[in-house]
């Protein structure tokens, strides 16, 4: 093994045995897995809201139904466009049913999609055509909970209501008292009171709630009716009922197209937002792997400076070899820990998502992010190596764990800086700014990634490339020069402005003799 | 026979202060030279120069008859003058792992590591991680690995320093070894008894200058003889003897009359004196001048106070 392996291994093997390196490895599975279980526990422990309605106004109920039936098939359709995103073949399931296939692929939420989806008959009406083309070892689907639930209301909790007399509903709404359902009984979330003459001229209605911040219903309440006020406003102007639904209702239906994607015919994918989505968590990890390598990357110079070891090694290596296998150590590390958190996150948010491993990787690839992996790997290991070589020469320049955390926040400032600008170069990836950050020398590896995908300008693309690549050697060579220079210095003063005080001293001197 | 060290007219200055100046010296194979100076006299800088951890301003350093290259330091084993090693190492592999840097195997380290740790009465620390090794077994651990592969020069900066008696004598008679299978070795240190000991041969630098080069007898002859006596009698006549350049009374710090000698006078001429006067001294002491006394005369004022604390 060379000089140069002998160090990195020892410094690799240094990092792999440090406790840091290992919470940190084991931070970011942890953190899925929190995440995830809180979210799956919010998620299936999110009460069931039954709510009576007393309606004095007449035909709202049927309303308001309609509009359960309306927010439980939106549900239905957003966990079905997920499901069969991993689990249902799409180009088989596109030749043989290419309306679904176009509804599984329009944003749930916009207006007409939850209709569409009804009237395909819901998730009975689909399933049937998605069970012929779902992948071989795919997951059950799993319908989404409902959470609002409409029950009638006892004839004197509707007395209690329209009196408004608080102390009869209270026990209802706190659940000393149930209310009988189909299956069982349940205690009313909330009591809503239409009142007589309730219009758009007069809009008020009550809410009777022991809970004012829970918006869900409230929420839904006010999609629900007043659609159906508009409605019957435009009814009664003497517009047809369904005319004026589908003026009051309907929205633009905007079919994404990218002239870019030449070999989808320009259609725009979820699998396209994947590949804008995967750069964004390169950079993360590229952000979270120099906080962590690159700050004990420090702590070890100084230690090794402190305790002269580096005298020892310098004796038969010289200082740009050192250099280099500490670069190459922290960087084995930083693989370690990146494969360490794609194995460890990616396998539990796969097993939490209900996503075999191999349908995760086919949807990868079919996002194609792996066309631009090669250019993304280069702006990573670019961006290591420059922020690994400042925290190598900031820790040759520190005499003290001190002075090197002094030098630490203005480092930390300037990789941090540019974070405010991201929502800007997000929406304008090939705007002045994103041009800018890509050719700032601390920046260029994190903006120069994340807008691959975007198609930047050629030209502009290679030279800020060739920028990053240059500025990476610079920076390498200045602060190897500037390890070289202070590795062994451990008194006296390490700035630079003291050297060239003297020399002006000294010139001065020659002046005056 | 090829010196395996040449430094010729070396120079190495830190900002206006001339550390080392027209330094020149050879070391030949099998010598052991005691590289001695005061604080601050470039022992250290000249050290890290011959290693080429310093570039020398001026001035050239020639190892086992070629010009100084980065490709010849595996055959140097060099222990610092500050020391430290791996905290979290255990002992008998940070000793390979220099080892390994210095262009030995895998193997012939461990091999190696591990008779080494035998021959200094460490081997039950092999498998012990440095930090819970006491300082003078840490020290030796660090000794060994600048020997581990075996150099041909042997550059020691102030090894004995922080060492316990017994300590020291297992170090002696390590670098004694080494030196009888051929290793050059240039060590520098402050503690005169160990050059006395070890070395033939001594090179005192003083102020970045080369004050004396040679052997330990010759640095001797450089100090006029002296004489202790003491008797019960007035011992004054002495200074009147042809041949007493000076005599000096007993008085705080000196409990015995001393006489220094001009020329060739030989001490027995000063006992015959006494015993014609019908005095018999109880004491008559004719060593020569001790290293101490030299080191302290040739470095001078820079290094009396440093001496006298020691």
């Amino acid at each position: 093994m060379t000089e140069i392996g002998l160090i990195a291994w020892r410094e690799f093997l240094q990092y792999l045995r440090a406790r840091g390196y290992l919470l940190t490895l084991l931070l970011v599975p942890l953190w899925i897995v929190v995440s995830a279980l809180l979210h799956r526990m919010a998620t299936s422990d999110e009460p069931l809201r039954p709510f009576a309605v007393v309606d004095d106004a007449g035909g709202f109920i049927a309303a308001i139904d309609r509009g359960l039936a309306r927010e439980q098939a939106r549900a239905d359709l957003e966990a079905l466009r997920s499901w069969s995103e991993a689990n249902v073949d799409p180009t088989g399931l596109g030749a043989a049913a290419p309306a679904l296939a176009l509804l599984l692929r329009r944003d749930p939420g916009d207006s007409g999609a939850a209709e569409a989806f009804l009237a395909a008959g819901g998730v009975d009406g689909v399933m049937p055509v998605l069970q012929a083309h779902r992948r071989a070892g795919a997951a059950a689907f799993a319908r989404p909970a409902f959470h609002l639930l409409r029950v009638g209301a006892p004839a004197d909790i509707v007395a209690a209501a329209r009196a408004h007399d608080a102390a009869a509903m209270l026990p209802v709404l706190r659940g000393a008292r149930r209310v009988p359902v189909p299956g069982g009984a349940v205690s009313l979330f909330a009591i809503i009171v239409i009142p007589a003459g309730f219009s758009l001229d007069a809009p008020r209605l009550e809410y009777w709630s022991e809970n004012q911040t829970d918006p869900i219903l409230r929420n839904f309440l006010q999609r629900a009716l007043l659609g159906e006020l508009r409605g019957r406003a435009a009814a009664s102007a003497g517009l047809d009922p369904g005319m004026a639904r589908k003026l009051l209702q309907q929205g633009l239906d905007i079919a994404p197209f990218n002239p870019a994607n030449l070999a989808a015919r320009g259609a725009v994918t979820e699998a396209d937002d994947l590949r804008i989505f995967f750069p964004y968590v390169v950079a993360l990890l590229l952000l979270l792997s120099i906080l962590s390598i690159a700050s004990m990357l420090l702590i070890a110079v100084i230690e090794e400076k402190s305790s002269r070891i580096v005298e020892m090694i310098l004796a038969s290596v010289s200082p740009n070899r050192l250099m280099a296998g500490k670069l190459l150590g922290a960087a084995g590390a930083t693989v370690v820990m990146i494969i360490g958190w794609a194995l460890g996150g990616g396998g539990t948010a796969s097993a939490f998502a209900a996503i075999p491993p191999a349908s995760a990787l086919g949807i990868l690839l079919r996002a194609h992010v792996f066309a631009d992996l090669p250019l993304i790997l280069l702006c990573f290991l670019c961006g290591l190596a420059i922020y690994t070589m400042i925290f190598l020469g900031l820790g040759a320049m520190a005499r003290t764990f001190h002075e090197a955390q002094s030098f630490l926040g203005p480092l930390m400032f300037l990789l941090f800086a540019p974070i405010g600008f991201l929502v800007i170069v997000h929406n304008q990836p090939n705007g002045w700014l994103a041009t800018l950050l890509s050719f700032s020398p601390l920046h260029a590896p994190f903006f120069l990634m994340i807008r691959l995908a975007r198609h930047p300008p050629p030209v502009e693309t290679a030279l800020a490339f060739l920028f990053m690549l240059l500025s990476t050697a610079t920076i390498a060579r200045l602060m190897a020069r500037g390890f070289a220079r202070n590795i062994l210095r451990t008194e006296g003063s390490a700035s630079p402005w003291v050297g060239l005080a003297a020399r002006l001293r000294r010139l001065a001197g020659v002046a005056e003799s | 026979m090829t010196p395996i060290l040449e430094v010729e007219d070396l120079g190495k200055s830190y900002g206006g202060f001339e550390a080392v100046r027209h330094l020149s010296f050879a070391l030949a194979r099998g010598e052991v030279l005691g590289f001695l100076g005061p604080n601050g006299a470039g022992k250290t800088s000249t050290l890290r120069m011959i290693l080429g951890i310093l570039k020398p301003d001026r001035g050239s350093v020639r190892l086992f008859g070629q010009a100084w290259s980065r490709a010849l330091l595996p055959r140097i084993g060099y222990l610092p003058e500050e020391r430290g090693l791996y905290r979290r190492m255990k002992a008998a592999e940070a000793i390979a792992y220099f080892a390994r840097l210095r262009g030995l195997d895998r193997a012939a380290a461990r091999r190696s590591a591990s008779a080494l740790l035998e021959r200094l009465g460490l081997a039950e620390a092999a498998g012990k991680r440095i930090e819970s090794l006491s300082k003078g077994m840490a020290q030796k651990v660090q000794l060994a690995a600048a020997i581990a592969h075996g150099p041909e020069l042997l550059i020691l900066d102030e090894p004995f320093t922080g060492l316990d008696p017994l300590n020291q004598q297992a170090i002696e008679g390590l670098i004694r070894e080494r030196a009888a299978a051929g290793c050059a070795v240039l060590f520098s240190t402050h503690t005169m008894q160990h050059a006395e000991r070890l070395c033939r041969r001594i090179l005192i630098l003083r102020r970045g200058e080369k004050a004396f080069d040679g052997s330990i007898e010759e640095s001797r002859r450089l100090l006029p003889r002296r004489v202790r006596l003491e008797a019960s009698e007035d011992l004054s006549f002495i200074a009147g003897l042809a041949g007493v350049s000076r005599l000096e009374p007993p008085g705080p710090g000196r409990p015995a009359w001393e006489a220094l000698l001009a020329g060739s006078t030989e001490p027995g001429a000063v006992l015959a004196a006494c015993l014609a006067r019908g005095i018999m001294p109880y004491r008559f002491d004719a060593a020569g001048p001790s290293l101490h006394e030299v080191f302290v005369a040739i470095a001078g004022s820079d290094a009396a106070a440093e001496a006298d604390a020691a």
